[in-house]
């Protein structure tokens, strides 16, 4: 009998474990899909090579930059993205980055920060401070480049806050100053801080970052950054009377 | 609490030798200092660490675990051999020696367990015999480690090793690291420091549930437990008066009493050796060797 018992605890103790143990994994699974939910909204990564076939484009056809055709005809250059009206370009676009991923991939798309999809904790905290990051902004060319950074598009005069871990990083003239060898790569994080009437708006920005050969002054990559407030979906399916 | 007995002149010199050693921690992996990242620098010129500003990121005890489920990404590590750290030198030491990194060493532990001594313990939520530590431990540990292939890695968002550095930074006068706030930022803070920290008895509750570096280490510090050649906080059954007060000073909550016998789990217990110093009867040490009971 007192066997039959030890032998019954035993396995309620097994249950009992596996259960916990499926809950912490299940904790972790919905950390990691909150973690994707907030990725267009907050701490955006993304991965960003140089040179790219965006730094192919002249200044004007940049979004940000030039008119609307010019953006359409720079979109075209890149991603595949469904083109219907600005609100569905958001929305493709930001997929089409897959972002927060950890580093998966290589180039580095149209970005686009969607600020209504922050998280309740950021929105009553701090919803004013915008901040995306790039850890590996990667020379992918067969030559070292001396690299530049540029914001492009901050018609607005946000203060931007630009921070990187690299010892050569030089605030002022926004240069890193030893040379990136080929396959190497440098790290930027930017923290735009909006003015609380402007985050109400549609579009709040509309440029990108360039990085720029610091000593030929050529244009390697340009990576085009909108940051919006809307909860338009591009699909339709966050509205409640979606098919 | 302190049993009779026991010299309080011993247990005060144990917590400062913690306390220095913890700050040996701070000044190993944290900057301003980062003295690891530095050697390393030395050590390995090819690695890329030269360039950087070093901090704990660059000996990140959180990614390279994230990474087990992607061989693609382990390759990282030849480019910054600081991702060994976890992977091979604390399981190695925990091995040998138990998990003497996260007792002795790890300032994001030691923050929280030494600022909980502060709140009086009434407080303070105790989670042993309530909850079983370790499924919890290594099914957030499988989840950590799957979760960026199913959905997004929550390495870096829910990091409280980032944090603790913030707050080194913010003793050294730079408070630009605390200008950015996230939602997954503000959970981590508040689970970290207060729910799973001060409000917690011990102050361990992250290390028991969400540290991945801590889970790796207790998995190596078990596999070793049964050998009479590594070290491992032994109990013996003889001396033990069973006067409890290793239960109740144990910070990881890891020994618990049943009837006479006394269980250690080696998956949790980070050989912080404040058992064996509160222990009235030395029936407590660290050493070689086998115990009289497991």
């Amino acid at each position: 009998m007192e066997e039959k018992i030890a032998k019954r605890s035993k396995v309620i103790k097994i249950f009992r474990a596996g259960v916990f143990f499926a809950i912490a994994v299940a904790i972790a699974l919905s950390m990691g899909y909150y973690r994707s939910m907030l990725a267009l909204a907050e701490s955006v990564s993304l991965p960003l090579n140089f040179p790219s076939g965006w730094a192919q484009s002249s200044a004007g056809d940049m979004p940000g930059h030039g008119s609307a055709t010019g953006q359409s005809s720079t979109m075209s250059q890149g991603n595949a993205m469904s083109r219907g009206g600005a609100m569905s370009r958001g929305g493709a676009m930001s997929r089409g980055n897959a972002m927060g991923s950890g580093g998966g991939a290589g180039y580095g798309g149209p970005v686009t920060i969607n600020i209504a999809k922050t998280g309740i904790l950021k929105k009553l905290v701090q919803p004013n401070v915008i901040h995306m990051m790039s850890h590996r902004i990667v020379n992918k060319d067969k030559y070292p480049h001396k690299v530049k950074l540029e914001l492009i598009g901050n018609n607005n005069n946000y203060p931007v806050h630009w921070e990187s871990t690299r010892k050569d990083w030089n605030e002022k003239s926004k240069t890193f100053e030893r040379m990136v060898m080929p396959g190497g790569s440098v790290n930027m994080a930017w923290d735009f801080i909006i003015p609380r009437k402007m985050l109400e708006q549609d579009v709040i920005f509309d440029g990108g970052i360039a990085v720029i050969d610091a000593q030929t002054n050529q244009r390697l990559s340009y990576l085009p950054v909108k940051i919006i407030n809307t909860d338009a979906s591009s699909s339709g399916k966050d509205e409640c009377c979606a098919p | 609490m302190l049993h009779k007995g026991i010299s309080s002149d011993s247990v005060i010199k144990h917590h400062l030798k913690r306390a220095a050693w913890i700050i040996v921690g701070v000044v190993l992996f944290y900057a301003p200092f980062a003295l690891i990242v530095k050697m390393a620098t030395i050590i390995f010129p090819g690695a890329s660490l030269g360039t950087v500003n070093g901090d704990v990121h660059q000996a990140c005890l959180r990614m390279p675990i994230s990474w087990l489920a992607q061989p693609q990404m382990l390759l990282r590590v030849l480019g910054n051999p600081l991702y060994l750290i976890v992977l091979v030198a604390l399981p190695v030491t925990a091995f040998l020696f138990a998990p003497v990194f996260c007792g002795w060493l790890c300032p994001a532990g030691g923050f929280t367990e030494y600022l909980s001594r502060l709140v009086p313990d009434r407080f303070k939520l105790d989670f042993r015999g309530k909850v079983d530590f370790t499924p919890i431990r290594y099914g957030f540990l499988s989840g950590l480690i799957v979760t960026p292939l199913v959905t997004s890695s929550i390495c870096c968002s829910f990091c409280n090793f980032g944090y603790m550095q913030n707050f080194v930074s913010a003793g050294f006068g730079d408070f630009s690291s605390f200008a950015y706030w996230s939602s997954t930022g503000i959970i981590t803070l508040v689970l970290w420091l207060f729910f799973l920290g001060i409000f917690t008895k011990g102050g361990r509750g992250w290390c028991n549930f969400l540290c991945p570096a801590g889970a790796i280490q207790g998995l190596f510090s078990r596999l070793g437990m049964n050998l009479p050649w590594v070290y491992r906080i032994r109990h013996d059954k003889q001396s033990c008066s069973s006067c409890a007060t290793c239960e109740n000073i144990c910070p990881p909550r890891s020994i618990e009493r049943s009837g006479e016998s006394l269980r250690i789990n080696p998956y949790t217990c980070n050989a912080c050796l404040d058992c064996v110093v509160n222990c009235p009867s030395n029936a407590i040490s660290y050493k070689k060797g086998k115990s009289n009971e497991s």
